[in-house]
């Protein structure tokens, strides 16, 4: 067997053990191993299960993620969300999944403090999954929607992938910025019409609670508002004042959250013990797949797989609006297996220089790119904001649901990805309005 | 003969794009035999680096010894030593100096370090450095204008200057400069100046200041190579794989070289000021590197219990001396390639070295 | 086997509990080193250095057991969803053999990784602070270990079709805190 029929099989063989239901980590690891064993020899697999563990984690960027989780988890239970849920739904009743629409709302303005759409899921999840479930929202779209919002944290700066890629491709990070905040805010109109449209079909997917609010009540319930606020504003004020980097800003979130919450007396030793724990099972079992995700990208990257998929589609046609929808389906391929910042690593040395020959502009491409990836974040097998959004809800909504529940929501993105093909104005107005 | 070679630098990034140009030259030199592929960032991140040259997982790898000083310790004590550059006014010459003085240190004249390289089952064969820069978001001219000021400082001797001059050194991950700068978390970066471009700092910087610290960053293994690997190679092999690290350290630190001009001109045109630091200013600094080194001896003898530590700072500090009169008038990276295999890489016994 | 069972889950216990302690450290440390930058110009030196290595490794891997217990590992249930549930059991049972391999491998090498960074007294320099960072090592192959011990036990259950009697449910936090389940 060639390099790169090793590593097809070992996409295969993946396939399998995840049909029969072999956690995702584990999946990845024994494939990985079997897989780097048959192309370079066992010394080198061994050496990699040695190394690899304890260098994916042992990461300062990535321990935002659990403090993040955390900053969600404690708001949660110490009920510092339930005045905004509650103010969602005496304002937001009177529309069509009224809970799912603020839901999205909710993860846009998150998703201003949050770099990564792993850790925007999850606070969401645990803040807007629960409420929707209890107002009796059909569990699909309930999960969906977090799920899929989520994705809205890595488009919305700050944003880790787009400091990557900024890196990476050598454009000014600002700018890609600048690009992302248009087309996430585009995503979460998207969203919400997805929502409107769906409930209006279906009005039994969400209840709809049917009573006039006096203006007098709406003004309480948004007053009871402020302690989600204070501590949004605490991580702004800190972000853009200066005080705080943004993967301190999950710590310090997080201890601001506490403080709220001792001061309402809303949390006690036993909530923030939940909340801990359940800090501590998300971070594990997202640890586990990323060591694996981790060793499978070196194992494909010794295989070759990524360069010969792009070399294929990319060997089809030389009419610049193919090549580009021929890659925008690369990256919709490899986003169903792969992480994002694996897939942009694999990927970006051989396609940078397509794109660039082909007279597009790197930063609208860097978002696209961007949006691209977060696609796969919610695509099936491996999406990592799906497996979330399952860990946030536990054994109550099966995996497979909440990807029925994505489903809609992907037909809309994949929408917006064709306009932004067909249109890179839209996505590169914003930055150059600013840079003006 | 097929070889990995795994850098953590990012693709099409000036590090990166050297390595790509050492891997068509190896094939060229060797006729085709040398066939080295390069994985930028995809294998082997610079903190998997030093262990996954030992296990193998690529074959050779950019080692950087200040990320691994309880292995390296010989090879980091003499990285902690850049400030040299300063002394000896070497503008922007100082990487060219300290690569080809790094690369005749290590490799003729620092057994220790050899013996620290093998007991992680890998052999040194080239570096490559450049100057490092203070870049800032205020205007710094004397030494009173740096109490207070909040400074990432990657690396220990530049910790001890900040902390000298009343600085605060701030941790701050590589990829968080860029907001650190502009959100106002730090005040000033010690950063390469193709940073400005490679990081897009010219965005966010206001000022460069030139001279002081100075300095550069100097432990890196440009290729390290696993020593089984090394050890399989015939002798014909390994003196190729020489001439690729010649290649390497010395295109490396020209095209670094090239780019910082580059990167400094492009600052200029987005407005960003150069100043040149008050002649106290420097004074002080200079004052503070010459007791530093004795120190840096000390510490490395009294916590680290290395031997005949200053006689080595003594001889790193001839050979710097030596390497900035040879690469003076050195105009190209073909002439600078040259000079490095002579003065160093043609010394070396391939029937030996490293095994 | 219940009774071995009750016992693994107390042990379990206080490994999470060590871990929940870590993560409120984790919180407080870094932002009392944000203060302490913001406000008074110093700095706890070396926090970037003990929280990837220490913090991230303990709460990654020492409650890896737990996470196990509770079946909250991510796995995908498309296809075994539609197969009888004789089948589903069996290939359950084949996915706590492939964890004790998986688990078992990782266990060893990552104790061999652990003894060559001991060896050599690994530690890393942030500032002009040393952090050893070698005991940070051992922490993988015991939290290894301690999955290990569940999947033997999950995997003893499932041959011999006892009860196993770890406890798999997830306590309430507060009967108060609605967890948003339908009724
Ligand atoms: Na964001
Ligand atoms: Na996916």
């Amino acid at each position: 067997m060639t390099e790169v029929q090793i590593g097809f099989a070992g996409l295969a063989i993946l396939l399998v053990l995840l049909g029969i239901r072999i956690p995702i980590g584990l999946a990845l690891i024994g494939v990985s191993y079997c897989g780097i064993w048959a192309l370079v020899g066992w010394n080198v697999a061994w050496g990699a299960i040695g190394i690899i563990p304890y260098q994916f984690s042992a990461n300062w960027v990535l321990s935002s993620v659990p403090m993040f989780l955390l900053l969600g988890f404690v708001s949660y239970h110490a009920q510092l969300t339930k005045g905004l849920f509650d103010a969602a739904k005496v304002w937001l009743s009177g529309l069509p999944g009224g809970l799912a629409i603020s839901a999205v709302l909710g993860s846009s303005a998150f998703a201003a403090v949050c770099g990564s759409s792993v850790a925007c899921s999850a606070a969401m999840g645990r803040i807007a999954v629960p409420e929707m479930m209890r107002a009796r929202y059909h569990p699909e779209l309930a999960t969906g929607t977090v799920a899929v919002a989520g994705t809205i944290g890595a488009l919305i700066p700050p944003s880790i992938l787009m400091i990557l890629y900024g890196v990476i491709a050598r454009q000014p990070v600002p700018q890609l910025f600048l690009g992302g905040l248009a087309v996430g805010i585009l995503s979460a109109i998207g969203y919400i019409t997805v929502i409107w449209i769906r409930v209006k079909l279906d009005s039994a997917l969400a209840p709809r609670v049917v009573r006039h609010v006096p203006l007098s009540e709406k003004m309480t319930a948004l007053a009871d508002t402020w302690p989600i606020l204070l501590v949004m504003i605490g991580i702004f004020a800190g972000l853009f004042g200066g005080v705080f980097t943004a993967t301190e800003a999950g710590a310090v979130g997080a201890f601001l959250a506490c403080v709220v919450g001792l001061a309402k007396r809303t949390l006690t030793w036993r909530r923030f013990k939940a909340a801990a724990i359940e800090c501590l099972l998300t971070t594990s079992a997202l640890i586990i797949i990323g060591v694996g995700a981790s060793l499978f990208t070196r194992f494909l990257a010794i295989s070759g797989v990524g360069g010969v998929i792009s070399d294929a589609v990319l060997g089809v046609s030389d009419n610049q609006m193919i090549i580009m929808l021929m890659i925008v389906a690369v990256y919709l391929v490899l986003g169903c297996f792969l992480e994002p910042i694996g897939a942009m690593l694999l990927t970006l040395p051989i396609v940078l220089p397509i794109v660039s020959e082909g007279g597009h502009s790197l930063i609208w491409f860097g978002v696209l790119l961007t949006k691209l990836l977060e696609i796969g974040m919610i695509t099936p097998p491996i999406g990592m904001n799906v497996f979330v959004i399952k860990g946030v809800v536990g054994n109550l909504v099966s995996l497979t649901a909440i990807f029925r529940g994505v489903m809609w929501f992907l037909a809309m993105d994949l929408f917006l990805v064709l306009i932004m093909v067909l249109f890179p104005q839209l996505t590169l107005a914003v930055p150059q309005y600013f840079l003006n | 003969k097929d070889l990995r070679y795994a850098t953590g630098f990012a693709p099409n990034s000036t590090g990166a794009k050297a390595q790509e140009a050492s891997a068509a030259y190896a094939k060229e030199i060797s006729k085709g035999d040398l066939d080295i592929r390069v994985y930028p960032q995809s294998l082997l991140s610079f903190t998997e680096m030093s262990g996954g040259v030992r296990d193998n997982i690529a074959d050779m790898g950019m080692v950087l010894f200040p990320y691994f000083p309880a292995e390296f310790p010989n090879s980091t004590m003499v990285s902690e030593m850049t400030m040299l550059f300063s002394q000896h006014d070497t503008g922007d010459r100082g990487g060219l100096a300290w690569t080809g003085a790094l690369i005749e240190y290590i490799t003729l004249n620092c057994p220790a370090c050899i013996d620290e390289m093998t007991a992680q089952n890998q052999v040194f064969t080239s570096s490559s450095s450049t100057e490092y820069m203070m870049m800032c978001m205020k205007k710094v001219e004397t030494a009173a204008d740096m109490r207070g000021v909040r400074i990432r400082a990657p690396g220990a001797h530049w910790t001890r200057w900040a902390n000298s001059v009343g600085a605060t050194s701030v941790s701050v991950p590589q990829n968080e400069i860029f907001e650190g700068l502009s959100q106002g978390i730090l005040d000033c970066s010690l950063s390469g100046a193709a940073e400005l471009l490679d990081l897009s700092l010219v965005d966010a910087v206001k000022y460069i200041i030139r001279d002081v610290p100075g300095g550069g960053f100097g432990g890196t293994g440009l290729m390290n190579v696993n020593l089984d690997v090394w050890t399989s190679l015939t002798p014909e092999q390994r003196t190729e794989l020489l001439r690729v690290g010649a290649h390497g350290s010395a295109y490396g630190s020209w095209n670094y070289r090239v780019n910082n001009l580059a990167a400094l001109e492009a600052a200029e045109k987005k407005g960003i000021e150069i100043v040149a630091p008050a002649q106290d200013f420097l004074k002080a600094t200079r004052d503070f590197t010459n007791a530093d080194l004795k120190s840096i001896a000390k510490t490395y003898a009294e916590k680290y219990g290395l031997k005949d530590t200053d006689q080595a700072v003594q001889k790193m500090s001839e050979l710097f001396e030596k390497w900035v009169g040879l690469v003076a008038s050195i105009d190209s990276a073909e002439a600078y390639q040259e000079l490095l295999w002579n003065e160093a890489y043609s010394k070396i016994n391939v029937e030996t070295y490293g095994m | 086997m219940s009774g071995l069972g009750r016992f693994i889950s107390r042990l379990i216990d206080l490994f999470t509990n060590l871990g929940g302690i870590f993560i409120i450290v984790m919180m407080i440390h870094i932002t009392v080193d944000v203060i302490l930058r913001y406000f008074f110009h110093s700095a706890v030196e070396g926090t970037i250095e003990i929280v990837s290595n220490y913090y991230m490794i303990i709460i990654g891997f020492l409650s890896l057991c737990f996470t196990e217990e509770k079946n909250r590992n991510i796995s995908v249930e498309l296809v075994t969803d539609m197969m009888p549930k004789w089948l589903q059991r069996h290939l359950e049972g084949f996915s706590y053999l492939f964890a004790l391999v998986i688990f078992g491998f990782l266990a060893v090498r990552t104790f061999i990784e652990a003894g060559k960074k001991q060896a050599v007294g690994a530690f890393v320099t942030q500032g002009t602070s040393d952090v050893i960072i070698w005991p940070a090592y051992y922490i993988i192959p015991l939290g290894c270990v301690l999955v290990l011990i569940v999947v033997a036990y999950k995997l003893a259950c499932y041959v011999t079709g006892s009860e196993s009697g770890l406890n798999e449910k997830l306590e309430d936090a507060d009967p108060s805190a609605e967890y948003g389940v339908p009724q």
